[in-house]
């Protein structure tokens, strides 16, 4: 019933929109969640592969190095309560933001410092770095060299970029993940992006 | 320059100018789609992890939906109702348990992730694992081993346990039983493990439906059966543990000198329960809270050979019992 997508998305349009990023179509989607809760293993496969990477670069601007672990929580979690979730496509990858933030801010809370220093880096840079097969000709910067640029934002510009434009949020969905208004997770990416977008430039310029 | 959400057909002016801000720049365009590009292989490793997880949230799931009420504890409770009223830390306690089935404890534990008492329980399971001394090492041959002695490590089970007057004679192959019937070392030692952790956990509403709980129901029989099959568990017997208490050792005197008597009486009374089709969730704590001056060893020995728990017909392979 379920056509399989492709694993590695790589037919996928090539003309994405640069926000947002490569996603299932949202009807199809929202069928992978209601065949997920109906217990097909390949439909839960699918969603794991659909929202898995975006959730686990969240996490790792978050929470640093330990994001994989984060990650891994959040799944049980959600593992656990995926029959109960209600929603259409975006709602669904909200929900799963939603709960990771959650765990990877009470870790956070545990290790009670801040994720970037230095040396954490290079393990994440590890963690997250991408198959050098899998780099297309038109990115100049590494996934996990554009994780690290935006880790550098203050946390909440981070968050909104990376909700909106990595996990693929709308303002809406992104606003109910961090408790925020719409308007108010639109600003905070604004200048997130016009942060980025003048660090990049310094960066050409240096 | 399309954004997620703006699909209305008057988009808000600020995600125009959000779009407007990508558009500015070419290099911020590159980096966006660098952070978005498809995923490496490395970020998809922990797929078969979570497909686990799934599977054993919805074999759960299913079985406690058509789960048959049985006399014991909890079964007031609709399973509906008590996975509802699940809290954060009652979860907290399910994942670690999954986490030490699924081998990351090492993370976990060292994160200081766990509750305190899971923390213990967890740090004696893997710090314990080894067979100790002079303990044989387990043999694939079906024969009863000894238990491994992170079994014996377990603290004391909660005063809810079924026990014994102190002085009743320990069953001495109790322990060896056990080992025995389960696939394996590490089974048993994953079962006591996640019957401490339910122990530890204070049997919250809804513990038992999450996943990392899912291979102790199984084991048990159904959730209403835990709370017996932990308790015939054995729970530390601390110097009391024989190295040469092979059943096949014969009669030998119950080694119960410092044996704290309520786990060790309490053990060997179910394992003199008879082996399996019926439920035998009863039948230790019945048996054993009658008999304050009756010696329990012939029970226990009563067969010339161990019986095993009902965690056996989950192997379904039965252990060579005679009887």
């Amino acid at each position: 019933m379920l056509t399989r997508l492709r694993p590695d998305g790589e037919d996928l349009p090539g003309h994405q929109p640069v926000l947002t990023p490569a996603r299932l179509p949202e009807d199809r989607l929202a069928a992978v969640v209601l065949a997920a809760q109906a217990g097909e293993e390949d439909a839960f496969s699918e969603l794991y592969h659909h929202v898995q990477p975006g959730l686990l670069r969240y996490l790792t601007v978050l929470v640093g190095r330990d994001a994989e672990d984060i990650a891994s929580e959040t799944w049980l979690q959600v593992c656990r309560d995926l029959h109960t979730f209600t929603g259409d496509a975006d709602g669904f990858r909200g929900w799963v933001a939603t709960i990771g933030r959650h765990r990877g801010l009470d870790h956070l809370r545990s290790r009670s410092r801040r994720p970037a220093d230095p040396a954490s880096w290079d393990t994440l840079l590890a963690v997250a770095g991408r198959d050098d097969t899998a780099v297309q000709a038109e990115e100049a910067l590494s996934t996990s060299a554009a994780l690290r640029l935006i880790g550098e934002l203050p946390q909440e510009q981070a968050e909104a970029v990376l909700l909106r434009a990595v996990i693929g949020l709308d303002a809406k969905s992104a606003a109910a993940v961090l408790g925020k208004s719409p308007g108010a997770v639109r600003t905070s990416a604004y200048r997130g992006l016009k942060n980025l977008a003048a660090m990049l430039e310094r960066g050409r310029t240096d | 320059m399309t954004i997620p959400g703006g699909h209305g057909s008057r988009p808000d002016p600020d995600e125009q100018e959000l779009a407007r801000a990508v558009d500015d720049s070419l290099a911020l365009q590159q980096l966006l789609a660098a952070a978005a590009a498809p995923p490496s292989s490395a970020e998809l490793k922990g797929r078969s992890r979570a497909l686990a997880a799934f599977r054993a949230a919805h074999r759960r799931r299913r079985r406690t939906a058509g789960a048959t009420p049985v006399e014991g504890a909890g079964t007031s409770r609709t399973p509906l109702a008590r996975v509802g009223r699940f809290s954060a830390a009652q979860f907290t306690v399910a994942c670690a348990a999954l986490v030490v089935l699924l081998g990351g404890t090492a993370v976990a534990a060292a994160a200081g992730q766990l509750p305190p008492a899971l923390q213990a329980a967890v740090s004696e399971l893997f710090n314990g694992s080894e067979p100790a001394g002079d303990h044989p090492s387990p043999k694939p041959t079906g024969q009863p081993a000894p238990l491994p002695s992170g079994m014996h490590n377990l603290p004391p089970a909660p005063s809810g346990t079924v026990s014994t007057p102190a002085g009743s004679p320990a069953a001495p192959s109790g322990a060896s039983t056990l080992s025995s019937s389960a696939a394996g070392h590490a089974t048993a030692a994953q079962l006591a493990g996640l019957c401490q952790a339910y122990r530890a956990a204070g049997d919250p509403p809804g513990l038992l439906s999450t996943p990392g709980f899912a291979p102790l129901v199984d084991a048990a029989g159904g959730t209403a059966a835990v709370d017996g099959f932990c308790a015939r568990l054995p729970t530390p017997s601390g110097t009391g543990t024989p190295s040469g208490s092979a059943p096949s050792a014969g009669p030998t005197t119950p080694a119960g000198t410092a044996t704290p008597s309520g786990s060790a009486t309490s053990t060997g009374t179910a394992l003199a329960a008879p082996p399996v089709p019926h439920r035998t969730g009863t039948a230790g704590p019945g048996r054993a809270s009658g008999t304050p001056g009756h010696p329990v060893r012939s029970q226990a020995r009563s067969g010339g050979a161990p019986s095993r728990p009902s965690s056996a017909h989950r192997t379904g392979k039965p252990q060579p019992t005679k009887r």
